[in-house]
C-alpha cells in the first residue's frame, strides 16, 4: 500500500508540475479550450485516484472543481475570472494537501468548504475581496503550507523504501549501453580465444563476465516489470468503489505473471482504473436487479492478462447488464457524434465503440465514482499514444469486455531461432508446440494444389514452408525438413518447415521500422549474441495472411488429445499394408499398437502356430506365407484388442491413411470386414472380430513369464536386474503358480532332487564354474547368453504347457 | 542568420544535402541482413551496436530507376520518428555551413526528387538539394498516387 501511495504522491506532483504552465496560461486567457480540458483532467485523475486512497477532503474538493469545469466545457458557464480562481485555488491546496500527506501529517481541518462555496458561489465571493486572493501566490504557498519549515525532515523520515523517478531515456541509455558491452565482451572473448589461454588474463575475463551477466540481469529488472504490480491494487478498488456504490462484486486476476515495460504499466494503470470504476458504476448491477434477474448477487469481474506475440491483451469482463446499443446510439445522436442516418447505417459493434469518443457518457446520474464522458475517450487516447488499442464487445444482460492492446515497445521474451534461405529468423517460444523432425515421407508431406499437409499426432496440418512464405526459395521443401509446430492463441495450430533449429534462448526484442513493419511478417528485431541483427516472425499474422485461423479451424484443428475418442468416430483410419500374399489391405489404426520389426530367425514355428517373442512377451504370429522366408527380418504389426495382442507379419507397412470412401461388405471371405477404396485402388480391410477370435490368445499367455530366484545377496543384486530386463516377473517361491520359471544353484538343486522336494516345472540350474561338468545342463552363472536363451525356451515351453491345459 | 551545417552526400550522382542536425553518425556499414518481402528501397537491418538500424537505399527510396551508382562504405545514420536508419548513398563527401534558404527552382526537380526535396540550397561546396527526411523515408509508394494523377 505504501509504494502505490508514494505513486500517488509522484504521479500527482508530477502532474502539478505539469499543469503549473497551463494553470498560468488559462488564468491569461480563461476562454483557451485546450488548457481548459488539461486541468480538467488533472482534477479527474487526482478525484479518481482519492477515492481509492479514501482521502475525503482532497476527493471533495476536485469533485468541486470538476463539476465547474465540466459547466464551462459544457458551456453552462462563462470561465470568469472567478471561476480561474476559485479552480486554481483548489489546486493550490491540492498541492499542498499532497505535501502533507506525503509526511504523513494531519491537515489542518477547515478550509475547504469556503474554497468550494467560492466556486458555486460564481462570481460573487472572491470578486468582492481582491485584496485575500483564495489562492496564495506560489512563495507564500512554501513559506505557509502546514508543515512547510518541518518538510525536509519529513522526507528524511519516510525510509523505508527509497525510490526514484527517472527519465525513461536515462533508462534507455543505460540499458543500450550494456547491451554494448555484452557485445563488446563476446568480442573481446572470440579474440581471447584465437590468442590461446591465457591465465593471468582469462581470470578477470571470467569475472567480468559474471558482473556484466549479473548488471544486465537487474538492468532489465529496472525496465520490465510483472504486471502483478498492477493487479495487486484492484482487489482494493474494487472493494471500495463497489461498498460505496452498494453493489457486491467479486473479482478475478489472471496471468499477473505477464511481464511488461515499466512505461506501459504506468500507461496502462488509469485506462484500467477508468474502465474499472465504469463496469462497477454502470456495468454491475445493484444485488437486487440481479437477483430478480436471475443471477448471482455478487457480480463478477474478471480481469486477464495474456502476451502473445509482440502485443500485450488485457481482457476485463463482467458479467453485468451490458451496454444498450439504442442508448448509445441515441446520445451519439443526440451529442451530434453521427446523424441519424448513419446511425441506421451502423452496425451494434460500431455503435458500441462510440462510448470511446470524446465527450460521451450514457450515464444520467453523475455520481462521485465515474463518468462525465472524460473517462473513456481519455482511455482511449492514452492507449494511442503508446500505439495500442482498445475495443468493447456486449451482450445485453450478459456483460461487457473491454480488451486492451498493447504493444511490446521493448520485450524480452523467449524464442527459438531457425534458418531458411539462408537467413536466420526468430519464433516466439509461446507459440511453439513441438519440433519435429523427420523425412518427408515419414512426416507425410503432401501438396494439395497450393498448401501443404503434414500429418502430426494423426491429424492433418497445414504446413508453410518458411522460405516460401519469405520468397526466398520457391518449389520443393527439403528433404529432411524441420518442422516447427505452432499453436495460435486462436487455437490453430500449423507446421512452418525450416532449414534448421539453432538455439532457444532470451531475445531482446524491439521495434521495427514502419515500413518494414508493413510487410506484416515481422514482429521486430533482435541481435544475436554475435551482435547479428535477426528479424522475429510475427507468427499470428503470418497465419492469418495464410487463412490459417479461424475459418479453416475445423479442418484444420481436428481432435486434441482428449476428445480422441470421438476422433475415432468421427475419422476412421486404417494402416494401409501389403501382405505376404501380395494383397493390399488395411487394419484399423486404433488396432495397431506398434510396428516391429523381428528377425526371421527369431520366429519360433515348433508349435502349431507360430510366434515370436517380443520384450519377453510371447505372441501369436499370422500372416506368414507357407514358404520359408526370403529376407532375414519381416516387419510385424503388432495388433492389440486391449487384452490380447496377435502379431501380423506384412511384406510392407505403406502409410496410415483416412477411410473415406464407403465400405462395401464382402461376405465370401470371413477374414475381411469390407472392400474399400484408397488412393482409388482396393483395398481388403481386414476384420478385426473375426481376427482376433481365431487368433488371439488367452490374457494370461501373454503375461510376463514369472520366474523364481535362488535366495542370497548375488541373484538379488546381480541375477534380478537381468531377468526383469529380459522381460521376466520375479516372484516370490511361495507365490510362484505351476507356470513359473525356478531358477536355482545346482547345489540346491541337487540337495531338493536327493530329498524329493518339489521342484517347479521348468528349472534352469546355474553353477558356479565356467566349464560344464560332463552330464550335466547346467549354465554358468555368468554365461548371459545362455542364460537368456535358457529363460526363453523355459518361457516357450511353459507357454506351451499352459496353452495345452487350455486347450 | 545563424550558421546551418549539412552534410553533403552524393545520391544517384547528384549533389544532395542533409540538415547536420538530423544525422546522429556516419559509420561503416557492416553486415547487412536483408529482410525477405520488404519494400525493394530497403535494404536490410544492421547493427550499430546493439541498436538495430533500417538499411534504406537512397536511390531506391527516391524511386528511380536501377542504376549503375556506386555505393560508399559509410552510411549516415539518421533518426525518425523514434526509429534509427542507415542511409545508403553513392558517397559521403562533407560538412559544409549553408549560404542561404532553400528555394525552387523553376521547373521542378522531376517527379521522384521533388518528392524528396526540400528545395535547393547554396552551399561552400556549390548548390545541392535539400531533402526532406521523412518524405524520402516514407518510400516512392508514399507518393505514387499523386504522381500518377500528376501525369
Amino acid at each position: 500500500m505504501d509504494d502505490l501511495l508514494a505513486e500517488f504522491i509522484a504521479e500527482t506532483r508530477e502532474m502539478l508540475e505539469a499543469t503549473g504552465g497551463e494553470l498560468v496560461a488559462w488564468e491569461a486567457d480563461p476562454a483557451d479550450r485546450a488548457r481548459l480540458d488539461s486541468i480538467f483532467r488533472f482534477v479527474h485523475t487526482v478525484k479518481g485516484n482519492c477515492g481509492f486512497f479514501d482521502f475525503p477532503r482532497l476527493a471533495s474538493l476536485s469533485h468541486a472543481a470538476e463539476d465547474a469545469l465540466a459547466d464551462c466545457r459544457a458551456g453552462r458557464r462563462e470561465a470568469d475570472e472567478a471561476l480561474v480562481t476559485g479552480v486554481l485555488a483548489i489546486i493550490d491546496r491540492i498541492a499542498v494537501m499532497i505535501d502533507a500527506i506525503e509526511a504523513g501529517e494531519e491537515f489542518p481541518e477547515g478550509g475547504d468548504d469556503a474554497l468550494i462555496a467560492a466556486l458555486e458561489g460564481g462570481a460573487e465571493a472572491p470578486a468582492d475581496s481582491p485584496e485575500t486572493p483564495l489562492h496564495a501566490p506560489a512563495a507564500a504557498q512554501l513559506g505557509a503550507g502546514p508543515g512547510g519549515g518541518e518538510e525536509q525532515t519529513a522526507s528524511f523520515r519516510r525510509s523505508d523504501q527509497r525510490t526514484i523517478r527517472l527519465p525513461v531515456e536515462l533508462l534507455d541509455r543505460v540499458m543500450s549501453g550494456v547491451s554494448d558491452m555484452v557485445l563488446a565482451r563476446n568480442d573481446l572473448a572470440h579474440r581471447l580465444r584465437q590468442a590461446g589461454n591465457q591465465p593471468t588474463i582469462d581470470g578477470p575475463f571470467e569475472r567480468l563476465t559474471t558482473i556484466l551477466s549479473d548488471v544486465r540481469d537487474a538492468i532489465t529488472r529496472m525496465r520490465m516489470q510483472r504486471i502483478e504490480t498492477l493487479f495487486g491494487a484492484l482487489p482494493r478498488l474494487v472493494r471500495d468503489l463497489s461498498a460505496e456504490l452498494g453493489k457486491q462484486v467479486m473479482v478475478d486476476l489472471d496471468g499477473g505473471d505477464v511481464e511488461l515495460d515499466r512505461e506501459m504499466i504506468e500507461t496502462i494503470r488509469d485506462p484500467l482504473t477508468h474502465i474499472i470504476r465504469n463496469a462497477i458504476d454502470h456495468g454491475i448491477e445493484s444485488p437486487s436487479a440481479r437477483l430478480a434477474q436471475g443471477k448471482r448477487e455478487i457480480g463478477l469481474l474478471a480481469i486477464a492478462a495474456r502476451q502473445s506475440g509482440n502485443t500485450i491483451s488485457i481482457v476485463l469482463a463482467d458479467d453485468g447488464r451490458g451496454l444498450d446499443e439504442e442508448r448509445i446510439a441515441a446520445k451519439a445522436v443526440a451529442t451530434g457524434l453521427v446523424t441519424a442516418a448513419e446511425r441506421a447505417a451502423m452496425p451494434r459493434d460500431k455503435i458500441l465503440n462510440l462510448i470511446f469518443e470524446p465527450g460521451f457518457s450514457t450515464a444520467e446520474i453523475v455520481s462521485n465514482v465515474s463518468g462525465r464522458g472524460v473517462g473513456l475517450d481519455v482511455v482511449r487516447q492514452n492507449l494511442e499514444k503508446v500505439g495500442g488499442s482498445i475495443k468493447v464487445a456486449s451482450i445485453p444482460g450478459e456483460g461487457t469486455t473491454f480488451t486492451l492492446q498493447i504493444p511490446l515497445t521493448l520485450s524480452i521474451i523467449a524464442g527459438l531461432t531457425v534458418d531458411a534461405g539462408g537467413q536466420r529468423f526468430a519464433i516466439p517460444q509461446s507459440y511453439v508446440e513441438e519440433i519435429v523432425q523427420g523425412s518427408a515421407r515419414a512426416l507425410d508431406l503432401t501438396r494439395l494444389g497450393e498448401t501443404a499437409l503434414v500429418t502430426f499426432r494423426g491429424l492433418r496440418v497445414p504446413c508453410l514452408m518458411l522460405g516460401e512464405v519469405l520468397g526466398l526459395t520457391d518449389g520443393e521443401a527439403a528433404k529432411e525438413p524441420t518442422l516447427v509446430m505452432l499453436r495460435l492463441a486462436s487455437g490453430d495450430l500449423f507446421a512452418l518447415a525450416v532449414e534448421g533449429i539453432h538455439n532457444h534462448g532470451d531475445l531482446v526484442v524491439k521495434p521495427l521500422a514502419p515500413a518494414v513493419m508493413r510487410s506484416g511478417l515481422y514482429a521486430g528485431s533482435t541481435l544475436l549474441d554475435d551482435g547479428t541483427p535477426v528479424l522475429l516472425l510475427d507468427v499470428a499474422n503470418i497465419a492469418a495472411q495464410h487463412n490459417l485461423v479461424s475459418d479453416t479451424r475445423t479442418r484444420v484443428l481436428g481432435p486434441l488429445a482428449e476428445d480422441a475418442g470421438a476422433a475415432a468416430e468421427s475419422a476412421q483410419r486404417a494402416m494401409l499394408f501389403t501382405d505376404f500374399a501380395g494383397r493390399r489391405s488395411a487394419v484399423r489404426l486404433e488396432l495397431v499398437q506398434r510396428i516391429e520389426t523381428a528377425p526371421v530367425a527369431a520366429i519360433d514355428r515348433s508349435a502349431a502356430r507360430p510366434r515370436v517373442v517380443i520384450d519377453g512377451l510371447i505372441l501369436p504370429l499370422i500372416g506368414l506365407p507357407e514358404a520359408p522366408l526370403t529376407q532375414s527380418r519381416v516387419r510385424l504389426l503388432r495388433l492389440s484388442d486391449g487384452a490380447c495382442e496377435l502379431l501380423y507379419a506384412v511384406r510392407e507397412v505403406e502409410d496410415a491413411v483416412e477411410l473415406t470412401e464407403a465400405l462395401a461388405p464382402v461376405p465370401e471371405d470371413p477374414l475381411a470386414e469390407a472392400m474399400t477404396l484408397i488412393g482409388g485402388t482396393p483395398v481388403t480391410l481386414i476384420d478385426a472380430h473375426e481376427l482376433f477370435a481365431r487368433h488371439g490368445e488367452a490374457p494370461q499367455a501373454a503375461a510376463r513369464p514369472r520366474c523364481t530366484l535362488p535366495d542370497g545377496e548375488w541373484s538379488r543384486a546381480i541375477l534380478a536386474p537381468l531377468v526383469t530386463a529380459a522381460g521376466y516377473d520375479i516372484v516370490d517361491p511361495a507365490e510362484a503358480g505351476a507356470g513359473a520359471i525356478g531358477i536355482l544353484f545346482e547345489d540346491v538343486y541337487e540337495v531338493a532332487e536327493t530329498l524329493g522336494r518339489p521342484l517347479p516345472p521348468c528349472v534352469i540350474r546355474l553353477r558356479d564354474q565356467p566349464d560344464a561338468p560332463a552330464g550335466a545342463e547346467t549354465i554358468y552363472r555368468y554365461d548371459r547368453e545362455g542364460l537368456l536363451a535358457a529363460l526363453n525356451a523355459a518361457a516357450a515351453a511353459a507357454a506351451r504347457a499352459h496353452a495345452g491345459e487350455a486347450a | 542568420m545563424t550558421e546551418k551545417l549539412l552534410i553533403i552526400l552524393q545520391i544517384a550522382g547528384r549533389r544532395c544535402a542533409l540538415s547536420a542536425l538530423d544525422v546522429r553518425s556516419v559509420i561503416e556499414t557492416g553486415a547487412i541482413t536483408p529482410v525477405p518481402r520488404s519494400p525493394i528501397w530497403i535494404a536490410g537491418i544492421t547493427a550499430l551496436r546493439s541498436q538495430a538500424l533500417t538499411v534504406i537505399d537512397c536511390r531506391r527510396a527516391i524511386g528511380l530507376p536501377d542504376g549503375e551508382w556506386p555505393t560508399d562504405h559509410r552510411a549516415a545514420v539518421v533518426t525518425e520518428g523514434g526509429h534509427s536508419y542507415a542511409l545508403l548513398v553513392d558517397g559521403i563527401e562533407d560538412i559544409t555551413i549553408a549560404a542561404g534558404e532553400a528555394g525552387q527552382v523553376p521547373g521542378g526537380f522531376g517527379a521522384e526528387w521533388s518528392r524528396v526535396a526540400l528545395g535547393m540550397i547554396e552551399t561552400m561546396a556549390g548548390p545541392a538539394l535539400l531533402i526532406d527526411l521523412p518524405a524520402l523515408l516514407a518510400g516512392p509508394e508514399a507518393h505514387r498516387p499523386e504522381i500518377e494523377a500528376a501525369a
